[in-house]
């Protein structure tokens, strides 16, 4: 069964860069992914689909309007079992701590290391 | 209070002098000397009469009629003399009668007086022959020429008194009232601006003294005046070098975006091309060689995107010598409100705001200095999020969570103008201090967080570079807005 991950980033071309990347892991079945501009539309996602489709979050967190964090806050109150992790252009001690604090299961520095992240996204989902 | 100058001061006082002494001389001094005169000329007149009426009496003592005479032609040689009479009182009657005169034959009038032509003077003797009067009368031509004498010297003291007045009168005035207007005229120029006002300070005495004194203060001030300035600019160069260090962080994040998109799709295109090689189905080619051409044409753009970034930061960092261009309003709108959020989120993680874009389509392209506009854009921004980060932190303080701060960018095209306004959800300004916000160097900002500014360079942005206008309107705890009128 394929783990479904939802990415939200209010860079569109994220979407292309995930598509692609994993397009190995898409056709052999193991990823899919669904993708969210906002932490806005991230929530209006999630209350539609089933919230166990998806089971791990991927959130930029410096968005215009509703922050990452703010998401992750949203998402740990009202749908506790989704892992989040967060992803930032900004590593550092601060915003990691943060993270860490508001729930975040995990934290992606930007440039995205992909090797790294699949590494990452099978350790969460094995402590699931 | 009639307004009198120095010189008239000066004059008044030198004339007054001039004018007392005069009425001295021509009317006082004159007088007495006349009535000295008088008084002399008649005692000398009575002594006359007295040594006469004794010679007489030492005459008729001896019996000696030819000494009466000599007495009396004692006088007889003075030019003055009118006439000199020798009159009998009868011892029983007491009658007067003349005995000698002289001239002879002279007739005295009875009881004479002293008048204005002669003074008469009267001297009695007594002898067992005779007791009579010595009567000696004197003209007053000598006195008159003499009154005549006086007046013409008096007058011509006068005249030389004056002229020497009026002499000390154009020294003083050249001496003094020259150098105190010239230091008036220099003193009023200085007061109008004009650092370069010096005086002539050659004389040693007080006048001269501030004249020195004057100079020095006006080169002191001329200094002090540069002094400031200088300070100013620099201050200014401070507030534009802050502005780009607040661009600075944005712009890093800027960058960062683009260029992880420009790696990672070309990491992800040497894959495929390694796929594109190894396959062998074309369904499967096909759709590689679509991937490819989409993320090169990404990797173009993302290119593009960081190059013009650079290219931003250096038209902002390059000063006031810019020229008006052909301005797209909405990209540079929309491109420095983007800078400033992330500069922004660069500097305070903990504060977030939403941003509101409302660009009007269609807007012509505006005569504008890009570097500049963005200046006064990136300053209402950031003024914005300081305003909401601060309702934020006293909302928070006082355990309000609502409170969600919010900044609204709007263009428009309204009247032959462009309409930017930049709205944020912060306290507001209050009624007291919104005339000053424009003021240079006002700041509400905590001492060293704000040069003041920021407001004052973008006014002179607006008006002055552009021809625009920069207004605001803002209501206490609820908004404040900022419009600025761009002339197409």
């Amino acid at each position: 069964m394929a783990t479904k991950l939802l990415v939200v980033d209010d860079e569109l071309d994220v979407k292309d860069l995930f598509l692609q990347r994993f397009r190995k892991e898409i056709k052999a079945g193991k990823f899919s992914f669904v993708f969210a501009h906002s932490g806005e539309e991230a929530l209006e996602l999630l209350s539609h689909v089933q919230p166990m489709d998806i089971v791990l979050i991927l959130s930029d967190i410096n968005m215009p309007g509703m922050t990452g964090f703010d998401l992750l806050q949203q998402v740990k109150e009202k749908l506790p079992a989704l892992k989040v992790f967060m992803v930032s252009a900004y590593g550092d001690a601060a915003n990691m701590n943060r993270a860490k604090e508001t729930g975040a299961d995990g934290f992606i520095e930007k440039p995205v290391n992909f090797q790294l992240l699949e590494e990452k996204i099978s350790e969460a989902l094995e402590n699931a | 209070m009639i307004k009198l100058s120095l010189k008239s001061k000066i004059w008044f006082t030198v004339l007054s002098v001039v004018v007392m002494f005069a009425f001295f001389v021509l009317f006082y001094f004159p007088e007495q000397q006349q009535r000295t005169l008088l008084h002399n000329y008649n005692t000398e007149v009575q002594n006359l009469a007295n040594t006469v009426a004794l010679g007489v009496k030492i005459a008729l003592t001896e019996q000696n009629l030819e000494g009466v005479e000599t007495a009396m032609d004692f006088v007889r040689k003075n030019e003055e003399l009118k006439f000199v009479g020798l009159m009998q009182v009868d011892s029983t009657s007491g009658l007067k009668s003349i005995f000698k005169t002289v001239p002879d034959d002279y007739s005295i009038p009875a009881d004479l007086l002293s008048n204005d032509t002669m003074i008469v003077k009267t001297a009695s003797f007594s002898t067992p022959l005779m007791t009579g009067d010595i009567v000696l009368a004197m003209g007053t031509d000598a006195i008159t020429t003499s009154k005549k004498e006086i007046r013409y010297t008096s007058l011509f003291v006068c005249f030389i008194v004056l002229c020497v007045g009026v002499f000390i009168g154009f020294l003083l005035a050249r001496n003094i009232s020259v150098p105190v207007l010239a230091l008036r005229d220099a003193a009023i120029r200085v007061g109008e601006g004009d650092r370069t006002q010096q005086v002539k300070s050659g004389s040693q005495d007080e006048i001269g003294e501030l004249g020195r004194a004057f100079n020095k203060m006006v080169k002191a001030l001329a200094v002090a005046e540069a002094e400031r300035k200088s300070a100013q600019d620099q201050l200014i160069l401070s507030e534009k070098m802050a502005s780009l260090g607040q661009m600075t962080a944005g712009i890093a994040h800027e960058i960062k975006n683009p260029l992880n998109f420009v790696n990672n799709f070309s990491s992800l295109s040497v894959d495929l091309l390694q796929e594109l090689e190894e396959s062998t189905d074309e369904e499967d080619k096909k759709d590689i060689l679509e991937s490819l051409k989409s993320n090169l044409g990404k990797i173009a753009h993302h290119g593009k995107r960081a190059d013009s970034i650079v290219a931003t930061m250096l038209q902002h960092s390059r000063g006031t010598a810019g020229t008006k261009v052909p301005t797209d309003i909405n990209h540079l709108c929309s491109e420095y409100t983007d800078l400033a959020f992330h500069g922004m989120r660069a500097t305070s993680r903990d504060f977030n705001c939403a941003i509101v874009k409302n660009f009007e389509d269609g807007i012509p392209l505006v005569q504008a200095i890009p570097q500049e506009l963005s200046r006064v854009i990136l300053n209402l921004l950031n003024n914005g999020f300081y305003a909401a980060a601060e309702r934020e932190r006293k909302n928070k303080e006082s355990g309000n969570t609502e409170y969600k701060p919010e900044i609204r960018i709007t263009t428009a095209r309204k009247d032959g103008n462009v309409i930017i306004k930049i709205r944020d959800n912060g306290s507001g300004i209050p009624k007291a201090i919104k005339d000053k916000i424009f003021e240079p160097f006002f700041t509400t900002k905590p001492t060293g967080q704000g040069t003041g500014l920021g407001l004052s360079l973008s006014y002179d942005i607006m008006t002055k570079e552009h021809q625009g206008m920069m207004s605001v309107d803002s209501e206490e705890n609820n908004f404040t807005e900022f419009t600025l009128t761009l002339p197409l």
